[in-house]
């Protein structure tokens, strides 16, 4: 049968959630709130400089310290390969990430970790981190990726080469990637309008709520114990096993619960460092970022600036697209210029395009992923190109991109055919949506309105996940999963479950496992967990249908054959029924315990989702401020297995989107200082600068997936910094290439002109 | 015959050519008989013997389970894809 056909009983309601009362009340335990007897509390010393060569480093003053268990630096981790491997979610440089845990030679970034401290109080760790001597020559930093490529630019890493360039010398630009087809030069001479500039977008953080954190213990025996706050506890444990030079199988990482990650929580930081001093100090080592370093020293997404030429014949289709991205890598290399490359066309039938990326070092933080990491840079500027293409040939802008659209059979810029997807069937949504239709405010002395919409797109990721599904004689189940649970996941995979085996949400209980307990499962991020551990569980679920019926024809006393299992009962063909409960009742007589177990690779299972954002917004002409007036969200969900997680995820990744279009940047010093390392300076959306979201599901189902279910993480935070530029651009006449759109920037551009 | 297209850089050594034509029966052959056409142009996609990190095989419109074991159809489209994450 079709999932476009199916009735669905459990999939597609709204219980509540397994862990909401946990969380509502308190009672859920993060990494922060676990403790151990004699636990020793962790700090770490971090640079002040931007950029420095290290001369020394002199612990001997903290070491001496009453209470002091355990002192590091650099030269107490292990040395690690130097090359790109396959390591956590995709590909990393185990020597790079050693590096970034604690400096060695040079420090990179402000906030870059060089020493850590164990002690018996916070307080004695923090003074001995003021004892420990470190003795600098400081180095002009690059902050910024037209600094980094500039003829004469210093060096971050004098032996970094350009991947991608044969014969490159050593340079700041540590990768060069590629998509093309077609013919520019022919395309561009068809074109009736052509549309060029530069965007730049700033530096921003995933801005969770909850600090990086972890609590190691160390046996005798050298067996580790690690309490993490985590997207991905396998992924945890690979990269603390790599960079430490330990077995996978002498560590077991328990993921707590996630005060928010979107993708920042995918890498390491603390975890290493508190191993280490475990193995050292023979104690147990509890280390707790403040948010002063979180925004230091985490995460944070690429900064970017983006050379976008464009060209569309009198229909307003485009024959022509010319993009060069450069993204900022951070101190490290690492940037998603690649998935930048992947988002900037992804909407769209392209014939002939060029699209360059270029992964770029700078003296910044290590980027980490970033919800649709590189999307939202990227469809900033195609998506504000693609409107004033549309605003140049009188088209509607959500017409104009119908009329390139991309369907099923269109190969995507990044090589392979698309499946089905419902890119379309939201266009027509938006363009049929009654915000489309509203009447705007008159402008009101100095405010101004206007509406403005984007589109974006998000491939997914698939990976692979584990799934255990047992059921308990009472006809109830147990639902073991490896994934962290971030959106609600834990509840979505329940209801997968429950759907297959007859049962109501409530009577399966699912729990996220450590790494001895369930088997291998890739990162909670890519939006893949509903769509993959979500297959796994379904499959685990097929598993026991198939042992149910095993169960009952033994309990018949009759062949297997012709049993089906259907609405939770086990249905011989002559109609006869026994019940999951009755079966599960009688297990102990039948065979044993009913378990079922799936794992899977769930790449050829995934399916990309697309976006929309539709905006209104206020602009202040005398203060440049831009308000968000109304918002609505769309997406294709495929299938939406729990609407309100679908909505919530839409919500907020578009207030995040907001946050890149009006408030969000990091602000460095000419030093190359963090200016604005607290919430009070670095401006995430709150309650109170936005309005509540009207989210729209679209529902094309997957093809690849036996439920439907495409991820809807990420999508809906690519559109929304294009969708308020456009909607500025209709209340002001100013196109603004420039992220964020705070205050004196817009008011700046609006008394220059520029 | 199935049909390799080749990505950007791919290309270089093929005389700007965006696909070619090649028998399989696997995608590992079809990649051999690319680099014994065009030599050098599949040395970006190999760590020893394998697929280097970074990189997967779609074949028309699906990523591959067995990158370089898959089999071919007559009709195949083989991509040489990045692999891709996500936050």
């Amino acid at each position: 049968m079709k999932t476009s056909e199916r009735e669905f009983k459990v999939i597609g309601t709204r219980p509540v959630r397994h862990d909401g009362i946990d969380k509502v009340t308190g009672r859920a335990l993060y990494g922060a709130d676990h403790s151990l007897p004699g636990m020793l509390h962790g700090r770490v010393l971090r640079s002040p400089h931007a950029h420095a060569r290290i001369l020394s480093i002199d612990t001997s003053r903290a070491q001496a310290m009453p209470g002091v268990h355990a002192v590091i630096t650099g030269d107490d981790l292990p040395s690690v390969p130097d090359r790109t491997e396959a390591l956590g979610e995709g590909t990393t440089n185990a020597n790079d990430l050693s590096n970034n845990l604690l400096a060695k030679g040079k420090v990179l970034y402000d906030g870059h970790a060089l020493a850590a401290v164990a002690a018996t109080s916070a307080h004695l760790a923090e003074e001995a981190l003021d004892k420990i001597e470190v003795q600098y020559e400081v180095l002009p930093p690059v902050m910024d990726v037209r600094a980094a490529v500039a003829e004469g630019a210093p060096l971050l890493h004098e032996t970094l080469r350009t991947a991608g360039v044969p014969e490159s010398k050593p340079s700041n630009i540590a990768k060069v990637i590629e998509f093309a087809r077609g013919d520019l030069d022919e395309g561009f001479a068809a074109a009736s309008v052509i549309v060029e500039r530069e965007f730049t977008t700033a530096m921003v953080h995933q801005g969770y709520i909850e600090p990086h954190n972890a609590l190691a213990k160390v046996d005798a025996d050298g067996q580790i114990t690690l309490w993490c706050s985590t997207q991905g506890s396998f992924d945890i444990r690979s990269l603390c096993a790599k960079v430490l030079q330990i077995p996978l199988s002498r560590l077991k990482v328990i993921p707590a619960e996630i005060g928010g990650g979107f993708g920042g929580k995918t890498t390491v930081y603390l975890e290493p460092l508190a191993i280490r001093m475990s193995q050292i100090s023979g104690r147990p080592v509890h280390m707790v970022m403040s948010r002063n370093e979180v925004l230091r020293a985490t995460g944070p997404t690429s900064g970017s600036v983006i050379r976008l030429k464009m060209g569309a014949n009198a229909h307003g289709k485009i024959v022509a697209a010319d993009a060069l991205l450069d993204y900022e890598a951070g101190a490290f290399p690492g940037s998603p210029v690649l998935m930048g490359a992947v988002v900037i066309f992804a909407p769209y039938a392209l014939e002939n395009f060029r699209i360059v990326g270029r992964d770029i070092v700078v003296n910044r933080p290590r980027t980490a992923a970033y919800r649709a990491p590189g999307g939202t840079n990227a469809a900033f500027a195609s998506e504000t190109l693609l409107d004033e293409l549309a605003e140049k040939l009188a088209i509607d802008p959500i017409e104009i991109r119908r009329r390139n659209a991309t369907c099923e059979g269109v190969q995507a810029p990044w090589g392979p055919r698309m499946q089905k997807v419902g890119y379309e069937e939201l266009l027509d949504a938006a363009q049929s949506h009654p915000h489309y239709s509203a009447e705007l405010p008159p402008p009101n002395g100095p405010l101004v309105y206007g509406r403005g919409f984007a589109g974006g797109g998000w491939g997914n990721a698939g990976l692979q996940s584990s799934a255990i599904l047992s059921v308990n004689n009472d006809g109830t189940a147990t639902l073991v999963t490896g994934s962290p649970d971030i959106g609600g996941s834990r509840t979505s995979c329940a209801m997968i479950a429950a759907e297959e085996l007859g049962l109501e949400a409530a009577d399966v209980r699912p729990s996220v496992a450590d790494t001895d307990t369930i088997g291998y499962t890739d990162v909670t991020g890519g939006s893949r967990v509903t769509m993959a551990t979500g297959l796994a569980v379904f499959e685990a679920a097929q598993d026991v249908k198939r042992q149910l019926r095993e169960r009952a024809a033994r309990m018949w006393e009759c062949p297997e054959e012709g049993i089906v299992f259907e609405d939770g009962d086990a249905i011989r063909p002559n109609g006869e029924r026994l019940s999951l409960a009755a079966i599960a009742g009688k297990a102990g007589r039948t065979g044993g315990p009913v378990i079922g177990r799936a794992t899977v690779n769930a790449n050829r299972a995934n399916g990309p989702s697309f976006a929309g954002f539709l905006v209104d917004v206020e602009v202040d002409t005398e203060t440049g401020k831009v308000g968000i007036l109304r918002g609505t969200v769309f997406q294709d969900a495929g299938r939406a297995i729990h609407p309100a997680y679908v909505e919530g995820q839409m919500q907020g990744g578009s207030v995040q989107g907001i946050g890149w279009g009006l408030g969000e940047e990091y602000i460095y010093s000419n030093e190359g200082k963090l200016e604005n390392a607290s919430l009070l300076d670095y401006r995430i959306p709150t309650a109170l600068d936005v309005p509540l979201i009207e989210a729209v599901i679209i529902e094309c189902p997957n093809p690849a997936h036996p439920l439907g279910i495409r991820g809807v993480g990420e999508a809906s935070i690519v559109p929304p910094p294009a969708a308020i530029a456009n909607a500025v651009a209709a209340a002001t006449g100013k196109r603004l290439p420039v992220l964020p759109l705070s205050p004196p920037r817009v008011h700046a551009a609006l008394q220059t002109g520029d | 015959m199935a049909t390799l297209f080749l990505t950007a850089p791919m290309r270089r050594h093929a005389g700007g050519t965006e696909r070619l034509e090649v028998v399989g029966p696997t995608v590992r052959e079809a990649l051999e008989q690319a680099e014994k056409r065009y030599p050098g142009i599949t040395a970006d996609l190999f760590e020893g013997n394998d697929l280097r990190a970074g990189f997967t095989i779609a074949i028309n419109d699906t990523i591959v389970d067995h990158p370089l074991a898959s089999l071919l159809e007559p009709t195949s489209e083989i991509y040489i894809v990045p692999a891709m994450g996500g936050g």
